[in-house]
This record gives structure tokens, C-alpha cells and sequence, in this order.
């Protein structure tokens, strides 16, 4: 039984199509990344999946429970950061963790909960005068009550300083070893890689891409990069290895001394090394560089290489 | 028990509102000051006194009352709906449905406070004033009044569950809140007729009702609508045996249907809408 099952899942508000076909499974245990630009459909996958929207077509099931039929069920079971969310202004920290532990006839204590998120001296203040970022805590540790087997944050770290998205996810990664399932939406890939066991992309509304990191780098055309340093790249050798077999572009790093080859997956390294000592250059050092993980997010996200 | 939570969250929530104390403070004092006009001279039998605490309490029953319901309740989830809390709400694992019935409960309970407090310092002077000790009376005209109040936190709730923002709310809200006292006023101009029985569903009747039936658990009241009556008069009228459907305390049935349909057709519509 998979934690997240989603089989043809569709969503249509009138001429827009939010989420389109949208096939995924997540196993029990894993940590997920959920990545795409802003508009994709991220949120409204989860806002199906949390029964806030109902899909258009197609079937959403969390922990074999059917999201539309079984949501009271399934909610005891899961925590959820949402996006979009607001707290409750009048009421404390305190109070807003009593509500959820009590939702959910839970046991945890709220204490305890803030200090893990690290508000607890916040505890008895009123939320509405909180931070965007101790909101997004206070939200966090509501999602951590009663132990669930399933946490969907929505976009966790916004609103977070780097240190406040480094807790973040020292807090996934704690509750992952412990054996909750982790569903985490992101538009920035940074924030997914250092947790990650698996990522899938989605780009308006399809699912793009759906592996680990490594398998991303190894399926992207240009995975990798050739640098070269020497003399005498003139134009025309320059010229003559953007025409070589296996190159993709040529970047000039330093007009005639350093060269950035972009390479697919098919190319040799040698075979390009070579052909370029063919053209009369000489090429003092070389190294390669693997392409940046920001790279590989705007090739799966962007059409013809144009900027998301 | 989810709904239940739900109020009490709500409950704490909504009775922390500045602006909900201050209605109520503004309302304090004029019902006081009505109230002190009114038992400017000697209460000493209780007719006279439900005829004083009548007028003493008319005006607060004619606006605070549904002022302070429909405040209370209009936006009690359309707003959630805005500010996005209530995706905190649902994502804990309760239903739409535990939504609308702990917000009616949950305000309810400020609807009975605030009308408590409202009310009470009159109450208080008015048994000072009096040679009579009248706290039954003063009791059902209490329960009386919370009850008329439920009634506007359900068409509120209600109506909250069924519109797509907080404008939308508060355009209804005013439009309800005339709605309510000027239908009758309305079939009349129309020169309509409408029968008995739906005389019963205006709100003086229904308070009256609901207030005779409740004098009726310690005095004798003929067991009829004020509709059936000749005004407001219970000593005088005569004791006709008067259809159920035409008895005092049918109005608690009105009541609840008043309160159940709003609620579920705001319900039906939130249920199966997009948040």
C-alpha cells in the first residue's frame, strides 16, 4: 500500500487546466520532493489530496484511503503544512497546538512541540502577532501532533531564513527515521536535494520528471559540462567544436583561454579533447563539472531552454 | 467528539473579538438607560411588570439581538474562507459538515453571552426597582431572547457557509437583517393575504411564542399563537383549544427549522465547493 497513490488525476477551473493526468506513487517511508515553478500545480495536487478541491477526474488515495470518501480518516492520519494558510490571530500558539492535539484525541504536549520548533517562548503569545516564519513554525509543529504516518508540507521553508530551512529539514529528516513518509513541495530545487530520496517535477500541470537525484543528472541532455583551458581558441575552433559530435554549446569563460563545453550523454571527453589538439589549440588543464542542480530544474521546467 | 472542539476553538476565538465587546458595552448602556426610564414609577404586580420589562427590552430585542447574531456569525466562515485558516481547520481531520455545525454551537454560546451581559445590568435594576421579586419572568424573557438570537446565528452561519466572500457577507448580512423584520411589511404592501400560520414565522411572533410558552411552564397561559390572539394580551385572551400547528410552543419547531434550513443549505453548497 503506497502512501500517496494518484491515478489520472485532473483538475480543470473552466478554461485552465491546473493538473493534468497526473500519475504518482509514493512507497511508504520515502521522502518525496514535489518541484515545480510557481503555478505548476503543486498545490492544487495537495489541495486535492487534502480534499479542498475536488479533482475534475481521476482518483487520489492516502494510505489506501480515498481522499474524497475518507478525508475525516485519512486527516487523523497525516500532517499538513498547507499553503495558503493564516492562523488564527486571537488565539496563542499554546492554544492553537491544544486545537490540533485535541482534533485529533492526540496525547503530545504542546511544550514540548513549540520547543522543537523552536517558538516555545512564543507559547502564550497571541499568533496574530507572529512572523511570517513562526506562523510557518507554529503550522509545523500542529503537523507533527498525534505521530502521523504521513506529513504533505507545502512549500515548508517559505518564509524561513536559512537557518529556520536548515531546521526544517533536520526535523523532516528526524521524523523520516522514524518511519513517516515525507511529501514536500518546493519551487526551489535546493531546498529538495539535501533531503530527497526522490524528486518528481511537475510543469504545468504534467509530471515531468519522477526519479532520484542521480537519475535526473544521468537523463538531462548537457549533464555535464567540459572545461578547457589553454591558447589559442579562436573563433573558428570555437566555431569547429560547437560543430563536433556529442557538443551541445560552447561557452566562452574567458574569451581564447577558457572554454565551457556543454556535452551530452553521448559524448567521449577524450574523443572531444582530442579534435580540439586537432585544430592547432593547445589545452593546458581540462575538468569537468556536472551541471548544477538549478540547471537540470530550468531544463525539466522550461521549453527550449527559455527561462521558467 | 469533532464538532465539539471545533466550537470551543471557535468559541475562545471569536469571544476574544474587541469589536464584538464593544456592541455589546454600547448596548449595555442603552438598555440600561431604557430600563431606568421605564421603572421610573412603581412596579408592584407582575402584569405590570411584563408590560415594563417589555418596553424596557423591546428596543434591545428589535436590534441588539440580531445585530449581535448576524455580527457574530455572517463571516464565521466565509472569512476563514479568506484569511486561509481554514485550511489549518481542514487539514485536521474534520468534515465540512463538523465545521458548520461546531461554528453554529460555537457562536452560540457568545450569542447566549453576549445576550446575558447585554441584558443582565437592566435585569438587575429592574428587580432592585420592583416591589415585586418577578425572576421568572425576567428568566423567560432571557431565555426568550437567546433563543430569538440562536436564530440569527443560524441564518448566519448559514448564509456564511454559502457565500464566496467576505463582501458578499456583509452585503447579505444587511439585506438579511431588513429582510427579517420587513417581510410582512412587504406581502402587506402587496396586498397579500398570507395564512395564519405563517404569521407565525415573523419574529414578533415567534419571540412572543417562544416567551408564552415558557410563562406557560409556571402560569397560566392559554395555549395559543399570539397570531390566534387579539395583540400580545396572554391574561385576556380566552383559552381556545387551538390546532398544533397553532400552539405557543410550535414555535420552538419554527425556530428550529429556521435554523436548520439556512445551515444546511449553506452546508450543501460549502460541501461541494472548491475551498
Amino acid at each position: 500500500m503506497a502512501a500517496i497513490e494518484l491515478n489520472g488525476l485532473s483538475k480543470q477551473y473552466g478554461n485552465l487546466t491546473a493538473v493534468q493526468n497526473l500519475d504518482l506513487q509514493i512507497p511508504n517511508g520515502e521522502i518525496f520532493g514535489f518541484l515545480g515553478p510557481n503555478g505548476a500545480g503543486k498545490s492544487t495536487t495537495i489541495n486535492i489530496i487534502l480534499d479542498f478541491v475536488k479533482p475534475t477526474a481521476g482518483q487520489a488515495s492516502v494510505l489506501g484511503m480515498n481522499c474524497q470518501a475518507q478525508g475525516k480518516e485519512l486527516r487523523q492520519r497525516i500532517g499538513v503544512l498547507p499553503e495558503g494558510y493564516d492562523v488564527y490571530d486571537r488565539l496563542t500558539g499554546r492554544q492553537h497546538l491544544e486545537f490540533a492535539i485535541e482534533s485529533k484525541s492526540a496525547t503530545n504536549d504542546p511544550q514540548r512541540l513549540l520547543e522543537r520548533v523552536g517558538i516555545a517562548n512564543a507559547a502564550d503569545r497571541k499568533a496574530g502577532g507572529y512572523s511570517k516564519g513562526m506562523a510557518q513554525r507554529l503550522t509545523l509543529a500542529m503537523a507533527l501532533v498525534g505521530d502521523p504516518d504521513l506529513l504533505i508540507l507545502d512549500e515548508p521553508t517559505t518564509g524561513l531564513d536559512p537557518n529556520g530551512a536548515r531546521q526544517i529539514r533536520e526535523i523532516i529528516r528526524e521524523e523520516n527515521r522514524n518511519g513517516t513518509t515525507v511529501f514536500f513541495s518546493s519551487h526551489i530545487l535546493g531546498q529538495v536535494e539535501a533531503v530527497c530520496d526522490r524528486v518528481g517535477i511537475l510543469r504545468e500541470g504534467r509530471l515531468v520528471a519522477d526519479d532520484s537525484i542521480e537519475g535526473l543528472r544521468d537523463n538531462v541532455p548537457g549533464g555535464e559540462s567540459l572545461v578547457v583551458e589553454g591558447v589559442g581558441f579562436t573563433d573558428s575552433v570555437v566555431a569547429s567544436i560547437r560543430a563536433m559530435e556529442g557538443v551541445e554549446s560552447v561557452d566562452e569563460r574567458q574569451p581564447g583561454e577558457m572554454l565551457s563545453i556543454s556535452l551530452n550523454s553521448a559524448a567521449s571527453k577524450t574523443a572531444v579533447l582530442s579534435a580540439i589538439e586537432d585544430t592547432g589549440a593547445t589545452v593546458s588543464d581540462f575538468s569537468t563539472e556536472e551541471a548544477s542542480l538549478e540547471d537540470l530544474f530550468a531544463a525539466y521546467t522550461t521549453t527550449g531552454g527559455a527561462q521558467a | 467528539m469533532s464538532w465539539q472542539t471545533i466550537a470551543k476553538k471557535d468559541f475562545q476565538d471569536s469571544v476574544r473579538s474587541r469589536t464584538l465587546w464593544g456592541i455589546i458595552g454600547a448596548f449595555v448602556l442603552l438598555i440600561f438607560l431604557l430600563a431606568y426610564l421605564a421603572t421610573d414609577g412603581n412596579i408592584n404586580s407582575t402584569a405590570g411588570f411584563v408590560s415594563v420589562i417589555g418596553g424596557a427590552f423591546l428596543f434591545g430585542i428589535l436590534l441588539f439581538v440580531p445585530l449581535t447574531g448576524l455580527f457574530i456569525s455572517i463571516k464565521s466562515i466565509v472569512r476563514e474562507r479568506e484569511t486561509g485558516t481554514i485550511n489549518l481547520l481542514l487539514s485536521l481531520p474534520h468534515s465540512r459538515r463538523d465545521m458548520v455545525i461546531g461554528k453554529f454551537v460555537g457562536r452560540s454560546a457568545v450569542m447566549s453571552i453576549s445576550v446575558i451581559v447585554g441584558f443582565l445590568p437592566a435585569c438587575l435594576l429592574i428587580l432592585v426597582q420592583a416591589e415585586v421579586t418577578p425572576i421568572f419572568e425576567l428568566f423567560a424573557f432571557l431565555l426568550a431572547t437567546v433563543f430569538l438570537g440562536l436564530l440569527f446565528v443560524g441564518i448566519g452561519v448559514g448564509f456564511s457557509a454559502l457565500v464566496n466572500s467576505e463582501t458578499q457577507a456583509t452585503v447579505g448580512g444587511v439585506l438579511l437583517f431588513f429582510l427579517l423584520y420587513l417581510w410582512p411589511a412587504i406581502f402587506n404592501i402587496l396586498d397579500i393575504d398570507l395564512p395564519a400560520f405563517l404569521d407565525r414565522f415573523y419574529l414578533f411572533a415567534l419571540f412572543f411564542d417562544m416567551l408564552a410558552a415558557i410563562f406557560s411552564l409556571r402560569e397560566d397561559v392559554p395555549n395559543a399563537s399570539v397570531v390566534e390572539l387579539d395583540g400580545t394580551n396572554f391574561a385576556e385572551a380566552s383559552a381556545t383549544s387551538a390546532p398544533i400547528h397553532m400552539q405557543h410552543w410550535f414555535a420552538f419547531v419554527i425556530l428550529g427549522v429556521l435554523i436548520a434550513v439556512p445551515l444546511a443549505v449553506g452546508y450543501i453548497r460549502f460541501d461541494s465547493n472548491d475551498l
